[in-house]
């Protein structure tokens, strides 16, 4: 569509066209990896990158370029569940709480106020010490933690759209609050939210890096680029590909998501500035 | 049996006064009234209370509303909303927000329909189009698939007509249906709600604090101001004659009546 052709150009649609490449990339991980992630060659281990192992092999000889391209599958997908998992919680929430008003509004946002006042990365952090380690803990928690911004923000929207004209139109042909709610108010407010999501995915990813790097996220052997970081880190004086490459991985992926993010609030701002 | 009578209705918001007060009126099935006052005389409160759309914050304080004899106050939420859109349609003041900005014409004519009528998808869509043929909107297939930003301001107000008839209501509310449009529109969309209104039959209760507007459209007309109702009559009577300072105002400031118009300081 024409809406889409403006909005993929330049600099966004290279951002575009490389998350489609890393996502596609991870889904076909099995036959690009060049070498089993989890393949130990003790013999070969600490290997400079070169020709038979592109970018080097890890402290128990496996493939980095390999772990890389799995490790990719862990981050998008935990970025990817965890940030819709937060946005359409949040959007659910922020919009009843908004629409209703009252003391389910109260209700929500005295709750919303006490987990965004405790710091997310302690919260996570003794979350998934209660739960326990694992992948989908971290994808549970990023959820439960995540909600609040996003609740605030369609609370907002929906608060401004409730008062407009289509709405009471929409009411005064007889339909139910549910469907004014989820036929009138909310797609009228999901501009912001679909922003909000591109920087929540970046921010899931950051996280699960960070649980991983700490050893709360993704457990051994499994590839992750967080664990991948931590574990190269202990060889870091001989090996610095071990941790450059995975870092770089998480950099480049930060880079191109925010880019596409900053795109959607440019094309969602009714200012229109560029 | 009138079809609407509003009698004694008191409204209000918090501490403050009464905004509309002791106002009663009965409506016929298939008759019109028009409801003229300038802004805040409490007209658009009147017609809000009429389908139960009263801003959270007003407080019903006395009298009742009767629609087919039933008293409106009584109602469960469903039964309201089966009356609204149903049995009473509403036309807006401003085309321009009145509409969904997300979603084509001709979904919003035939949400109603399904709605009210339980008709399916197809259904809803083919007679939609049909009333969107009707108030003008022609070919009305086609004019279904456009966005409110693809319409002009005339072209808003004639499918938000047919979103309120859709379902052949017997009672229209027109709140100011005319003031944001120019001078030919306005003319127009005029026209086309005394057409219909001949082919359909619904009562019209149209509000405006122009008595040009009404006399178009209604031969009785109420003058609100601060919440009262200060006159009511036959409208070329009032045209003619007002017996209310408020009327008077209204029909000066309009050009309508001879005397010194825009220097006073006392309208508003």
């Amino acid at each position: 569509m024409a809406a889409g052709r403006a909005f993929f150009r330049g600099p966004t649609l290279v951002a575009g066209l490389g998350l489609g490449l890393l996502a596609l990339g991870a889904l076909l991980a099995p036959w690009l990896a060049p070498a089993d992630p989890d393949h130990i060659d003790i013999l070969g281990r600490l290997g400079a990158p070169g020709l038979s192992h592109w970018l080097g092999t890890d402290a128990l000889g496996r493939d980095v370029l390999s772990r890389i391209v799995y490790g990719a599958r862990v981050s998008l997908a935990v970025g990817l569940t965890a940030a819709l998992g937060s946005t359409v919680l949040g959007t659910l929430l922020g919009a009843i709480s908004g629409y209703a008003g009252g003391w389910v509004d109260e209700l929500m946002m005295r709750g919303a106020d006490v987990l965004m006042c405790i710091p997310s990365l302690f919260l996570v952090l003794t979350l998934i010490v209660v739960l326990g380690p694992g992948i989908y803990n971290v994808v549970l928690v990023i959820i439960l933690t995540g909600w609040t911004d996003i609740a605030r923000l369609v609370r907002g929207e929906v608060l401004s759209l409730k008062q407009r004209d289509f709405v009471l139109a929409a009411r005064a042909s007889g339909a139910t609050p549910a469907r004014v709610l989820l036929r009138h108010v909310l797609p009228n407010a999901m501009a912001p939210v679909y922003v909000s999501l591109t920087f929540g995915i970046a921010g899931a990813i950051m996280m699960e890096s960070g649980l991983s790097f700490l050893g709360l996220g993704v457990q051994p052997p499994t590839a992750s680029w967080g664990s991948m970081l931590s574990e190269g880190r202990e060889s870091l004086q001989e090996a610095w590909w071990l941790v450059v490459f995975p870092g770089l991985a998480i950099l480049a992926t930060m880079l191109l998501i925010n880019q596409l993010g900053e795109a959607a609030r440019r094309h969602f701002d009714p200012k229109g500035g560029l | 049996m009138s079809l609407l009578a509003v009698d004694e209705l008191t409204l209000g918001f918090g501490a403050d006064a009464d905004v509309v007060r002791q106002v009663s009126f009965e409506l016929g099935a298939g008759e019109s009234l028009g409801l003229l006052g300038a802004s805040g005389s409490g007209k658009s409160l009147t017609a809000l209370a009429v389908l139960g759309l009263l801003p959270p914050a007003c407080q019903w304080r006395a009298g009742s509303i009767r629609f087919e004899g039933r008293d409106l106050a009584g109602l469960a939420p469903g039964e309201r909303r089966d009356l609204c859109g149903g049995a009473m349609g509403l036309v807006f003041q401003e085309p321009f927000t009145a509409l969904n900005p997300l979603m084509t014409v001709g979904a919003q004519v035939a949400e109603g329909l399904r709605l009210h009528r339980g008709l399916g998808a197809a259904d809803a869509a083919g007679q939609a189009a049909a009333w969107l043929d009707k108030v003008g909107l022609q070919p009305g297939l086609e004019k279904a698939k456009l966005y409110p930003h693809q319409l002009s301001g005339g072209m808003r107000q004639r499918a938000l007509l047919a979103m309120a008839l859709a379902c052949r209501p017997r009672l229209l509310i027109c709140d100011e249906p005319t003031t944001a449009l120019d001078a030919t529109v306005q003319a127009q969309i005029l026209g086309l709600l005394r057409r219909l209104q001949g082919e359909l039959g619904f009562a019209l209760l149209i509000i405006s604090h122009d008595l040009a507007v009404i006399h178009a459209l209604a031969p009785q007309a109420l003058v609100m101001e601060k919440g009262l109702v200060v006159e009511r009559g036959p409208v070329a009577g009032i045209l003619a004659a007002p017996q209310s300072p408020a009327a008077a105002r209204l029909l000066r400031a309009y050009g309508m009546l001879e005397g010194d118009s825009m220097s006073e300081g006392q309208g508003g």
